[in-house]
């Protein structure tokens, strides 16, 4: 093999390492927003929804964050508080809430739904609760959910 | 509603569609409005518990503090015509409206009465309402009830 050719090759393998590099950094064609929104939409009282199956990415915990809550209350539950949370502004809004979740305590991805999509019970919100046991109730009172019976708080 | 670092875009796309009109008619007022909403939620923060922020004591305050701050700078026509833009969003509950509503009518009467003051008087002035009962708040401990401010909290300390 001549210099020239061996170098158009090293070159080639080098430009289709940086193409495989790139698409593998592309996120999934999922929206993962839209599923987990369209997972509590137009749910009767008693319906469940089962958020391993809704979010279907890598996570072990989710934390339900409420309207108006400070970023400072989440630290304990993470490494770092993403930039993804301020891009939100859940701190200073009352109009959602905010699924956060996590794998290990980092931070894998925010989900924000409009309250007039779910309300959470006051119970569950900023609690830890483990992918296994994260299924979710349609209580009686208006458009509230609560932890299904099955799920449980981490403590 | 707003948050300092986001971009203007991405404030925009977050409003209602009723802050969004007001927004376009009154540029100027809605951007003093967003830094008065920054200050009233740290003053809030500050005075009172993460808990109370949302529909408990810090948050009958907030409103109160914001409109009271609106009012002051931009007259009392315009901070309501806002205020009642901001409570316009889709599935607001109704006694959760009703409770920011009533909030900021004392904070634009406070504010529209103190053309020149601080915000330090304007958030003093919101406490004193908050002791003396003038906000309403929702009472969790017992369901969705609105109560006067300052009255089930007090049960805390006898």
């Amino acid at each position: 093999m001549s210099e020239v050719r061996r170098w158009k090759c090293v070159l080639l393998l080098v430009a289709s390492f940086g193409l495989n590099s790139c698409s593998k950094t592309v996120k999934p064609a999922v929206n993962a927003q839209q599923e987990i929104q369209n997972a509590f939409t137009s749910l009767q009282v008693g319906q469940r929804v089962d958020l391993a199956s809704a979010a279907n990415f890598g996570w072990d915990r989710v934390l339900v964050v409420g309207p108006y809550t400070p970023e400072s209350t989440m630290k304990p539950f993470m490494n770092d508080v993403p930039s993804e949370l301020d891009d939100i502004g859940i701190s200073n809004r009352d109009d959602i809430h905010v699924l956060l979740f996590l794998e290990s305590k980092v931070f894998v991805r925010a989900i924000v739904l409009p309250r007039h999509i779910a309300e959470f019970s006051k119970a569950i919100l900023l609690q830890p609760i483990s992918r296994g046991q994260a299924n979710f109730e349609r209580g009686a009172k208006d458009n509230e959910f609560v932890l299904a019976p099955s799920g449980q708080i981490e403590h | 509603m707003f948050n300092r670092n986001m971009g203007v875009k991405d404030k925009y796309n977050k409003l209602s569609p009723a802050e969004r009109d007001f927004v376009w008619w009154n540029a100027i007022a809605a951007i003093n409005f967003n830094e008065n909403a920054s200050t009233a939620l740290a003053e809030a923060q500050k005075r009172f518990g993460a808990s109370t922020l949302h529909n408990g004591s810090g948050d009958s305050f907030r409103h109160c503090f914001w409109s009271a701050m609106n009012a002051r700078d931009q007259g009392i026509a315009v901070a309501r015509k806002f205020g009642e833009a901001h409570e316009d969003w889709v599935g607001n509950p109704a006694n959760e409206k009703t409770m920011d509503l009533h909030n900021n009518s004392v904070g634009f009467d406070i504010g529209g009465w103190s053309i020149g003051a601080t915000d330090r008087h304007l958030a003093v002035l919101c406490v004193e309402a908050w002791v003396n009962k003038k906000l309403i708040q929702i009472d969790s401990a017992k369901g969705s009830d609105l109560v006067y401010s300052n009255s089930y909290e007090k049960k805390l300390y006898r």
